[in-house]
């Protein structure tokens, strides 16, 4: 599977296209918007040439003498810089300026007091605009001196409409738009580039903690386990992502001490018994050399099948736990009643336990429950062997059992420990292999049997706690009626 | 050589004890650390083996008890623990020597006899004087390089004079280094065996003569050595 682009290239990529469709919309913008302001302005500029020729056009009366132009001409008349060209209703020039030597503009009939332009080109060639505009042209009135050796004027219709077509070059428009244009164009290159480089340094900038992040978590080895990446000194936004990974070192740095301390302490224990068995042969074979040897072949294959069968206890324990905590240890629910059950563990237990009282406190309305009776059975057997292993010499053991509202059972076991036991060691007491006193005097107690009752309760979703109560270590067990847990159902278990 | 053996484990207490005898040693036992506090503090051992992990005093503090007492016999650390940080603790509480399990019994007495010969300034594991050469290892002793046979008592009170030739040793001190605790001592059991073992030198013609000095002990030394007067 491809891996997602970086985000560097990714985010310098989309800032810089951004900025740069910014830029070219922003320009677009502002190009159109000169471009209208100025058109406006020349046709604005065209429009008020046509009105102004419009305004000064007149009629002459008929009689009126010593005109050029004749009766019923327009008296107005073009520059000679000027496109313009004044036609009648049949489009025939009526007036055309000098400017335009020959050639015609267009010509339009177009409505009163509207005066449409559109381009063209100019006969030399230029770019221009042309307007139109068609107006009835005022007649010419006399003025008093004019009338003083004349007759009073005959009342005559109103002039024909004409219609004019004047245009102007606007290639000093087009000019300033394309000096516009290549201004924004250059401009847009020059910011590009320089944006670019911006972009790219801030982005550089912002991911420099990341990279930072990053090149520390490189440090870290598996033996350095015990980093940690300062969660102050990273960016708000990476705190979290820190913290969660700080607590992931936590975790991993504890399940390798644990993984650790477990191996060494299972070398530890295979060690001892290796050393014994290589010590117990040692001797024996140095023994067939004597006429009378210390010790009888019987003694020794004694001696060496006990060191065996501790081994091979050691070796189920934690095969035990392993199927424990892999899944694999079965569980079977069925109806249990836990009277009956610690009653078992206690008859077999009193037995080992010599010289030690235990007070069994058992409440005899005791109901039946689901759960795992192996499993169950087992937990007691390690609650009750631990008290009896680590109880001081003389002093009772007391279990009490009674059911609970929700239906389970709650099963407490007291005694009074062999060693002063203190609150930090009720932490680590359910560890693998620890032991207030870590000697190995008592060749059955590997230290094990708490941890295989904390795997065993996970199993059955019992609960297990472990406190000091005037002295006395208090082990307590609650137990779940399984057939009220849907969850545990769904899981499948059998 | 007297050595005090610390170990918390029955069986394995009572097979190196029984090897470590053999090999000719005077061992006491203990079989947890305050019994073997209190021993490594009241008696006279060339040697002390210490288990790490022991009931009640463990053996790193038997150790550090040791040394602040300012006992300078030879500890050899035995231990279960094989991580580097454990050995350098051992050794760095004064330990001479760290011996990880397991461990084959031979392996334990060459270290013994190596932790011996540093504290007793020897080259090697033949000590001779005069004619008179004794293998501490193979515990055989050769006159003229002929071989001479001595009861283990003999020899154990012969290996200790040879390593301490030169110097005067005491009865009390045979008595510390040579016999454990539980050896069952007749009032002349020392003059016995001195005077059997010189006995038995003589005869073979050795000229190292095991001579007494009065009210001091005794002292091995070739005949060649030795002053006209003391």
């Amino acid at each position: 599977m491809k891996n997602p682009p970086s985000i560097r290239q990714e985010l310098l990529r989309s800032l810089f296209r951004s900025l740069v469709l910014l830029y070219a919309a922003g320009s677009l913008v502002i190009f159109f918007i000169v471009q209208e302001a100025i058109e406006r302005r020349t046709n604005e500029l065209l429009r008020q040439k046509l009105r102004n020729f419009a305004e000064d056009t007149r009629v002459f009366p008929e009689d009126m003498p010593g005109r050029d132009f004749g009766p019923g001409m327009v008296f107005h008349d073009f520059f000679d810089w000027e496109y313009g060209q004044l036609f009648n209703n049949k489009g025939e020039p009526l007036k055309t300026s000098a400017a335009l030597k020959g050639s015609t503009l267009p010509f339009r009939i177009v409505q009163e007091r509207t005066i449409p332009v559109e381009n063209m080109t100019l006969p030399d060639g230029r770019p221009g605009r042309v307007g139109f505009l068609s107006f009835r042209p005022k007649t010419h009135r006399r003025r008093a001196h004019e009338f003083r050796n004349m007759p009073p004027p005959p009342q005559s219709s109103p002039p024909p409409p004409v219609h004019l077509s004047v245009a102007i070059p606007v290639g000093d428009e087009r000019l300033t738009l394309r000096i516009l244009a290549f201004t924004l164009l250059s401009t847009g290159v020059v910011l590009g580039a320089a944006v670019y480089f911006i972009v790219r340094y801030q982005v550089e900038k912002s991911y420099r903690p990341v990279e930072d992040l990053v090149d520390l978590t490189n440090t870290i080895q598996p033996d350095q386990l015990s980093l940690r990446l300062p969660v102050d000194e990273v960016p708000v936004e990476l705190s979290p992502l820190v913290g969660q990974f700080n607590t992931l070192l936590d975790r991993l740095e504890t399940a390798f001490i644990r993984e650790r301390s477990f191996s060494a302490n299972i070398g530890h224990e295979i060690r001892t018994p290796l050393t014994e068995l290589a010590a117990l042969l040692g001797n024996a074979v140095e023994d067939l050399k004597l006429d009378e040897p210390e010790e009888s072949p019987e003694e020794v294959y004694s001696d060496a099948n006990e060191i065996c069968q501790h081994m091979n206890r050691l070796i189920e324990v934690i095969s035990s736990i392993h199927q424990a905590e892999s899944g694999r240890a079965l569980v079977s629910v069925a109806k249990v009643d836990p009277c009956s059950v610690l009653q078992d563990v206690l008859a077999l237990q009193e037995a080992a336990g010599e010289g030690i009282e235990i007070r069994d406190r058992r409440k005899p309305e005791l109901r039946e429950i689901d759960t795992d009776e192996i499993l169950l059975k087992a937990i007691f057997q390690n609650l009750v062997s631990n008290a009896i292993r680590h109880s001081r010499s003389g002093t009772p053991i007391i279990c009490k059992l009674e059911n609970k509202e929700d239906g389970g059972f709650h099963f407490e076991i007291t005694n009074t420990p062999e060693n002063d036991l203190e609150s930090a060691d009720l932490q680590r007491i359910s560890e693998p292999f620890w032991q207030k006193d870590s000697s190995h005097t008592d060749q059955d107690n590997f230290g094990l049997g708490l941890s295989l009752v904390e795997k065993y309760a996970e199993l059955i979703e019992a609960k297990t706690a472990y406190f000091l109560k005037n002295g006395k270590f208090v082990a307590s067990l609650q137990v779940p009626d399984l057939s009220d847990m849907e969850d545990f159902e769904d899981a499948g278990v059998s | 050589m007297r050595i005090l053996y610390v170990e918390d484990s029955q069986l394995l207490r009572k097979n190196v004890t029984s090897a470590l005898k053999r090999a000719g040693f005077a061992v006491d036992t203990a079989a947890d650390g305050e019994e073997g506090l209190n021993l490594a503090l009241t008696g006279a051992y060339d040697v002390m083996i210490l288990d790490v992990m022991l009931p009640k005093v463990d053996g790193l503090t038997i150790l550090a008890q040791v040394r602040k007492a300012e006992i300078d016999s030879a500890v050899l650390m035995l231990s279960a623990r094989v991580t580097t940080a454990d050995r350098v603790q051992g050794l760095n509480l004064g330990a001479d020597d760290y011996l990880v399990k397991p461990f084959q019994l031979e392996e334990l007495i060459a270290r013994i006899h190596a932790l011996n010969r540093r504290r007793y300034g020897l080259n090697g594991n033949h000590v001779e004087i005069g004619k008179l050469s004794v293998d501490l290892n193979a515990q055989r002793v050769f006159v003229d390089n002929k071989e001479i046979s001595l009861r283990p008592r003999e020899f154990e009170i012969l290996q200790y004079l040879v390593c301490r030739s030169g110097s005067v040793v005491s009865r009390s001190e045979i008595l510390e280094h040579v016999y454990d605790q539980a050896a069952d001592l007749k009032s002349n059991a020392i003059d016995v065996a001195i005077c059997t073992a010189r006995k038995k030198l003589s005869e073979a013609g050795s000229d190292a003569n095991i001579r007494t000095i009065p009210r001091r002990g005794y002292l091995i030394e070739s005949e060649d050595s030795q002053p006209a007067s003391l």
